[in-house]
């Protein structure tokens, strides 16, 4: 199976996840979906079948990748308005309000990145990494270089955020 | 327990990892304290839809969990 091939059979991986997460989210997302898609394919050759699954490897790769972004951009994005970060997105929700249960996955999952990207970047970050990549609050503070305490403060901000966006979207929470 | 302290507790208290004794607490602020509560409502929410999104996405399907 080729590479690249292999990837789009992991659509739902977890380190997949994440980076369509962050993909969409202007330039910088994009970039970063770029770079560690180039980086992952890089990487592929590395991987062996005799130790775990390939989703597993995958996800781990990602967070690695995700880390070292953060690190090595974090001050440049510190720089940038909210509004340079947001996106101009096409709004593909529905106008009337549905039952959550007539959202196909594939839809859910569109929306809640839709959501995401018009979350400020801190709190956005804090969301993705906590829910989403599902990483501890000690590697979320030492990826952001903020304290524990200023990440949870921005993960319930962002958590709050993402519910009112949502219902501007007329979702049914 | 302050407004300054609930939010930090917060998370943990959504995530089930709260003490009993804190998370009593942090309730009894909730009661009092409107703003706080509509913090962790729209918390809650925005976490059970994020959770129930992680679940439709790997299965690929349409049909949610019922309940």
């Amino acid at each position: 199976m080729k590479p690249l091939g292999r990837l789009g059979a992991y659509p739902h991986a977890p380190g997949v996840r994440i980076l369509l997460s962050f993909h969409g989210q202007g330039f910088r997302g994009q970039d970063l979906t770029q770079e560690v898609f180039l980086r992952v394919f890089r990487a592929l050759k590395s991987y062996r079948s005799d130790e775990g699954a390939f989703a597993t490897w995958l996800a781990r790769l990602s967070r690695n990748l995700l880390i070292d972004h953060y690190r090595r951009t974090r001050q440049d994005r510190a720089t940038d308005s909210i509004e340079e970060q947001l996106p101009m997105i096409e709004e593909r929700t529905a106008t009337s309000a549905r039952p959550e249960g007539l959202l196909a996955g594939r839809e859910a999952s569109e929306i809640l990145q839709n959501a995401l990207q018009r979350l400020s970047p801190d709190l956005r970050e804090a969301v993705i990494l906590r829910d989403l990549q599902e990483m501890e609050y000690r590697e979320i503070a030492e990826v952001l270089k903020v304290p524990e305490g200023t990440v949870k403060s921005r993960l319930n901000r962002g958590r709050a955020e993402l519910a009112r966006v949502l219902r501007q979207q007329r979702v049914v929470l | 327990m302050t407004c300054g302290d609930l939010e930090i507790l917060l998370p943990d208290y959504l995530e089930g990892t709260l003490a009993d004794e804190q998370a009593r607490s942090l309730e009894a602020h909730l009661a009092d304290c409107p703003a706080c509560a509509e913090l962790a409502r729209d918390a809650r929410l925005a976490m059970a839809f994020m959770g129930r999104a992680r679940t439709w996405s790997r299965r690929g399907t349409a049909d949610p969990d019922p309940g």
